[in-house]
């Protein structure tokens, strides 16, 4: 199906203001992931703000699944130690509304298609904007099945994110980015989430499919596990999303919460620095 | 020449839609990832599934490996016991390697083959799936590996064994219930870490399109074997059809080709494991909503915020919390009707197969054969225990023998006699 519009006017909201901002002062941007209730609903919220104060420009809270099939060894225990300890979508919710009492940055959900779809897409959509979530990233919603669920979440100024892959054919990309908004998640390498030891060559063939087609800033993600990376990454990137490395290291250290925000904050600092000149 | 008039019947299903859909069911919810491989597969199948040399090469494997066609069993002494003297078996556990799970491990194994990939990788919950496979990859010469929750390896030895014997490497899933299910998730994830040689073989009527299509075709030997034999032996068209649903696929590969006929009534069999009261049960087109499970909506066992339910079945071919898009729309357009039978029943069901005809059945299939009690009541309620039923065999019992002996082996059926 062809749509008329592939111009789109600005969206207006934080996450187009980030990346101009950033653009402009020709900066790299900085995105974490870490699972929503991981280790605990407290604990969590304190890594999401030191997260911030390590320097990231985008928090992306994960929604725990019971069947996250995106997500590697990592993540997958990260979702289960959430959920073993009751973690809701409305603890989710809360985390957000925090989060926004105290800052500006934008925040992105990341949530698997079902959680979403018994709540109803739009009333999500719709809660989620309300209490200050910028964009959705759901990974297991591709393009043809996130199409009819796309002017809902445009009509309350939610951008639903969209995945580039190695494997994306050309033909196949210039659909996908077309309706591309907010920013790509570029999966640097096929294959889940998890910590990787080195980045895919195949980022620049992806970056150069992109760049034919749209100006959405792209995010490479999936695999981004130490600073040396990030930095190689954003030679053909906008930025980078860091995920199963933080979330790795919650793991390592169950048994000593107090510590952990400040561990989470030095590791974000740390991407921080490979990211700015 | 019946056989192609009845698969011109079968393209005559509206279903799926150009986009994987059954009604409101089915689809392509997965990670973007896998629409590559998914595109690619689609493509293969519409090619092969009319290619001469494909169908020619399957035929000859189904018929001189498999052993099909698999026969048409009266069951005159069970049918006599339950009140139904027009009772018959469709043995598909005949089939080399004991279940109908060959017909499509087979099919797809010789697709991947012509796609030219050099690695089959399958889930497995009963092990019959996961053996169908290896063999398969061994005959066809390629590698195997299978995915079983550490629990199915348990109460489903003697298949690890044999998996393990044709040469595929068995890999223990540890995550979640340790049940179909989670090897589903890692046969999954394995597919999209290694996508380009691989070819993920699903073993049942479920997951992303074309899978559900696909395995539904490949299965539908059953049905269109049905319909020769039971025209053969009866003259006309059996009245109801009996299944057990674990992803649906025995069910639906006997169903399909008389979907259109209305005058057939469709039963599927869900586990009902301790009862239907709790959440210690399967049965997810009974007690499920629509949901997205393994790439696909539909009825599914799940909390009220979308996390799949945990489930439980004696069988480990029915433990399963989703119940396939099509079997959803047969659900929700009642083309279909889908029942319930406990573990015990289907324990019992067992040892009277056993008793009166000498046949040990999988668990799974004992589940159908369990529903005849109710069905042979309600039919003679109606004055009509003359009706023709078809029941599907699906598998032998072997794998069992432990699961049996645990609920008491062979003096349980010493004191039904
Ligand atoms: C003998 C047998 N019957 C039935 C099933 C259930 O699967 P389906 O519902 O796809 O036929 C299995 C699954 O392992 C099986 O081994």
């Amino acid at each position: 199906m062809q749509t008329s519009k592939n111009e789109r006017a600005p969206m207006n909201n934080r996450l187009d203001e980030l990346f101009f901002q950033l653009q402009a002062r020709g900066r790299k941007a900085l995105a974490v992931f870490l699972m929503g209730g991981d280790p605990d609903l407290e604990t969590s919220l304190k890594l999401l703000r030191a997260s911030l104060e390590g320097g990231a420009d985008i928090v992306e809270i994960g929604v725990p699944f019971s069947d996250p099939l995106a997500d590697g060894p990592v993540i997958q225990k990260a979702s289960q130690r959430a959920r073993v300890n009751q973690t809701t979508l409305a603890d989710i919710f809360s985390l957000v509304r925090e989060l926004r009492k105290e800052h500006d940055t934008p925040i992105v959900l990341l949530s698997y298609w079902n959680p979403i779809y018994q709540y109803g897409p739009e009333q999500f959509f719709q809660q989620a904007k309300k209490i200050g979530v910028d964009g959705l990233v759901i990974p297991d919603l591709p393009y043809e099945e996130k199409r009819p669920f796309r002017p809902a979440a445009e009509a309350c100024g939610l951008v639903l994110i969209d995945f580039m892959t190695p494997l994306t054919g050309e033909e196949r990309a210039q659909k996908i980015l077309q309706q591309a908004a907010g920013f790509i998640y570029c999966v640097t390498v096929s294959g889940v989430t998890g910590v990787r030891d080195q980045l895919a060559e195949t980022l620049e063939k992806s970056a150069a499919i992109v760049r034919n087609v749209t100006r959405v800033p792209l995010l490479a993600g999936f695999g981004i596990s130490s600073p040396a990376q990030a930095r190689q990454a954003v030679q053909w990137t906008e930025g980078v999303i860091v995920g199963s490395a933080l979330v790795q290291e919650v793991e390592n250290h169950l048994e000593q919460l107090d510590a952990l925000p400040e561990r989470i904050r030095e590791q974000v600092r740390g991407f921080r620095r490979a990211l700015d000149p | 020449m019946v056989l192609s008039k009845e698969k011109k019947a079968l393209d005559l299903s509206p279903y799926p839609d150009g986009n994987g859909y059954y009604g409101m069911f089915g689809g392509r919810v997965v990670p973007e990832t896998l629409m590559p491989a998914l595109e690619e597969l689609e493509q293969a199948y519409t090619h092969f599934r009319n290619d001469q040399p494909f169908q020619t090469e399957l035929q000859v494997y189904l018929e001189h490996y498999v052993g099909r066609p698999t026969p048409l069993y009266q069951a005159t002494r069970l049918g006599e016991t339950l009140g139904l003297p027009r009772l018959y078996l469709k043995r598909e556990d005949l089939n080399h390697t004991g279940s109908h799970k060959m017909n499509n491990a087979l099919g797809q194994a010789l697709l991947a083959k012509y796609m030219g990939k050099q690695r089959l990788i399958a889930e497995t919950g009963a092990g019959q799936h996961g053996v169908a496979v290896a063999t398969a990859a061994a005959l066809l010469g390629l590698t195997c590996t299978v995915f079983m929750g550490e629990e199915d390896m348990s109460r489903q030895e003697p298949n690890v064994l044999r998996m393990q014997l044709l040469q595929a490497e068995v890999r223990p899933v540890h995550s979640g219930s340790k049940t179909l299910k989670d090897a589903t998730n890692e046969a999954l994830r394995e597919w999209i870490a290694v996508l380009e040689h691989t070819h993920y073989v699903i073993g049942s009527v479920v997951g992303p399109h074309p899978y559900p299509r696909m395995v539904r075709d490949f299965q539908s030997i059953i049905g269109q074997e049905v319909s020769s034999q039971v025209r053969e032996r009866e003259g006309g068209l059996p009245s109801y059809l009996v299944a057990c649903i674990g992803g649906g696929s025995n069910a639906l590969g006997l169903f399909a080709p008389f979907v259109q006929e209305k005058e057939v009534q469709l039963i599927g069999v869900e586990a009902g494991g301790r009862g239907l009261e709790g959440n210690q049960h399967a049965a997810s087109l009974q007690r499920g909503r629509p949901g997205v499970l393994h790439g696909a909506l539909s009825y599914l066992l799940q909390d009220q915020e979308g996390q799949v339910a945990p489930v439980h079945s004696i069988s480990a071919g029915l433990d399963y919390p989703g119940g396939g898009p099509e079997h959803s729309h047969l659900k929700m357009s009642k083309r279909a009707r889908y029942v319930s039978v406990t573990d015990a029943e289907a324990l019992e069901a067992f040892h009277l197969l056993a008793g009166k005809e000498g046949i040990l059945p999988a668990l799974e299939s004992a589940h159908a054969l369990a529903y005849l009690h109710p069905l042979a009541a309600e039919l003679k309620f109606a004055g009509r225990q003359e009706e023709v039923v078809v029941l599907n065999l699906s598998g032998r019992g072997d794998k069992d023998l432990s699961v049996l002996l645990q609920h008491g082996g062979a003096g349980r059926a010493n004191e039904q006699k």
